[in-house]
């Protein structure tokens, strides 16, 4: 069952296109970057973008800090609004049910494959980044945010680090839209809410005011994976995204799973 | 003969709205069972309910012995269903939609591959088996549910409408395959809106009408609860009605008598003898759409 998930998930090709589009991002930024602008970006825009022209693994950490504020939890959204929703929709859901696999199964299923996507898309951003980092800029050793080099394997390293971080942050976005999926035959509306809910906490996060709120918000740690690129690496904020990644995946995990074990499966 | 279903009180809300109300019948093994009634009876309902995708707000049922929903998952696997239409995966093939089928149920995959090849065989898509099934016709989905019902070898067939949406063939090609099915000793419980078709493979029905039962048992026992009428064609028909008592009417060119069978043999006799010539003396039996009229009422979409 999980197997086939995941070949339901990477076989579809909206996915497969939505990675593709995403795996275009850092070759875009790496060649504007290089031919469209003179002497290199000189501050501004996100983490990691200053430094793209100083060493190829720059390119990948770039594009991962663009990406994670809206498209990352587009595309996780949509995967995750799709999960459950969409085999009702589609009227497979009651065929996988009635052929005896118990419905803890088909959502675990589920949950693992957009959990997968979740992480491919870190990933591919990462990989596509850092060939494209090497054809375009200098790969030679990399200058951290502490001022310290490391060995550019060393760099390759802590940007698929990073990359995997950034998939892991968008858990708690993914895990919103298996939830709402489990209640709903349309993909579209689980879809719009976890986006929703992934957007307001991103608002909420930027209020001055809400700040005593701040820790519990999804998105609060988003920009920690910056701190792998520290000599050493700070492990704090990393461990607090994580942590919070999982209490809401804790939350919505157990809203997942009840609902699908008592939901009427009339679709 | 034991019950490969049983359904007993069994009542669904949706809201505030009953969908079944209080229903109860059995299934004999090897029977061929319709469960008929208008569309929003609530056949589909119930259906759901005896394979475990909807709880029931009270009363009970067993499918192939099994009482309690959370272990049906032990009898799923002798149970062929075809729910409410077809459900794909439409960017995945028919082999790849019914492989994925045989995975979750644990098949080992060297199994799949005849066991798709014979259902696809059996509802005339194996020359489309790769084709994405997004781009097949309203008949040919149709026709990719019935072979994922078919798939593997099965005691019970639960059918709901799967005649919906086939051109004439393709309902006499299902018909054909139930026939086959029932020929092999298989239970086939088939739910349609459409009378005519289940009285040519039904050996029981029932009828549902806003989610009650209104009437089940052995199709020739419901004929049997109805008076019989005679029928007579021949001339004059004046004659024939004056010898045939007062129940005698005349209807397209015959007369029609309710009449008690014994009488038959004196009253054919009679008319011989009085010099009536005769072409047609036989029994009428009332369709299943008439009975179904004069069980549920009219008024529904009756076909």
């Amino acid at each position: 069952m999980f197997a086939e998930e995941l070949k339901r998930v990477f076989r579809r090709p909206r996915n497969i296109i939505i990675l593709g589009l995403i795996a275009l991002v850092p070759i875009l930024l790496g060649v504007v970057v290089r031919f469209a602008s003179h002497g290199g970006p000189r501050g501004g825009g996100s983490a990691f973008f200053a430094e793209i022209t100083q060493n190829a693994v720059f390119l990948p950490l770039a594009a991962l800090a663009s990406m994670e504020t809206l498209i990352l939890p587009l595309a996780a959204s949509i995967i995750a609004g799709d999960s459950v929703a969409g085999d009702a929709a589609n009227g497979s859901l009651r065929y996988l049910l009635v052929r005896r696999v118990p419905r803890s199964r088909i959502i675990h299923a589920k949950m693992v494959a957009a959990l997968v996507y979740t992480l491919a898309l870190g990933l591919v951003i990462a990989i596509v980044g850092l060939v494209a980092g090497a054809i375009l800029f200098p790969h030679h050793q990399v200058v951290t945010l502490s001022g310290l080099s490391i060995s550019f394997v060393h760099g390759v390293l802590e940007a698929l680090l990073a990359a995997l971080v950034v998939g892991a942050s968008i858990f708690s976005v993914t895990m919103v839209g298996i939830a709402v999926s489990t209640f709903t035959s349309s993909s579209l509306a689980a879809t719009s809410i976890a986006v929703t809910v992934a957007i307001a906490s991103e608002v909420l996060d930027a209020i001055p005011q809400l700040e005593k709120i701040r820790p519990i918000l999804l998105s609060n740690y988003w920009s920690a994976f910056i701190n792998i690129f520290r000599s050493p690496i700070l492990a704090g904020p990393i461990y607090k995204d994580l942590l919070e990644q999982l209490g809401w995946m804790a939350v919505f995990y157990l809203l997942a799973v009840f609902n699908f074990s008592q939901r009427d499966i009339t679709a | 003969m034991s019950h490969v279903i049983e359904v007993e009180d069994l009542t669904k809300r949706f809201g505030g709205q009953v969908a079944v109300d209080d229903v109860t019948f059995s299934v004999d093994e090897g029977s061929v069972f319709g469960f008929l009634g208008p569309n929003g009876a609530g056949k589909t309902t119930t259906i759901r309910m005896v394979l475990g995708l909807i709880y029931p707000d009270s009363g009970s049922f067993s499918l192939l012995g099994e009482r309690k929903v959370s272990r049906l998952h032990r009898v799923l696997p002798r149970v062929g269903s075809f729910i409410e239409g077809p459900g794909y995966v439409p960017y995945l093939s028919a082999r790849q939609n019914l492989d994925r089928f045989l995975a979750a149920e644990g098949v080992r995959h060297a199994k799949r591959r005849p066991l798709i090849a014979h259902a696809l065989e059996a509802v005339g898509l194996e020359m489309v088996v790769d084709k994405p099934v997004g781009k097949y016709s309203l008949g040919m989905r149709q026709r990719l549910g019935l072979a994922q019902a078919l798939l593997g070898d099965r005691d019970l067939y639960i059918l709901d409408e799967p005649t919906n949406g086939l051109d004439p063939s393709g309902m006499r090609e299902v018909r054909r395959l139930i026939g086959e099915l029932a020929d092999l000793g298989k239970t086939i419980f088939i739910s349609t809106h459409l009378l005519s078709e289940a009285e040519q493979i039904c050996s029981h029905v029932a009828f549902m009408s806003q989610g009650r039962l209104i009437k089940a048992g052995a199709l020739g026992e419901l004929r049997s609860d109805y008076p019989q009428q005679l029928r007579i064609v021949g001339t004059p028909l004046e004659r024939i009605v004056s010898l045939a008592g007062s129940s005698a009417t005349i209807e397209k060119s015959a007369v029609l008598v309710d009449l008690d069978p014994s009488d038959a043999p004196r009253l054919l006799a009679s008319l011989v003898g009085e010099g009536v010539e005769v072409m047609e003396f036989s029994w009428m039996t009332p369709s299943l759409e008439e009975i179904f009229i004069a069980e549920v009422g009219e008024g529904f979409d009756v076909r």
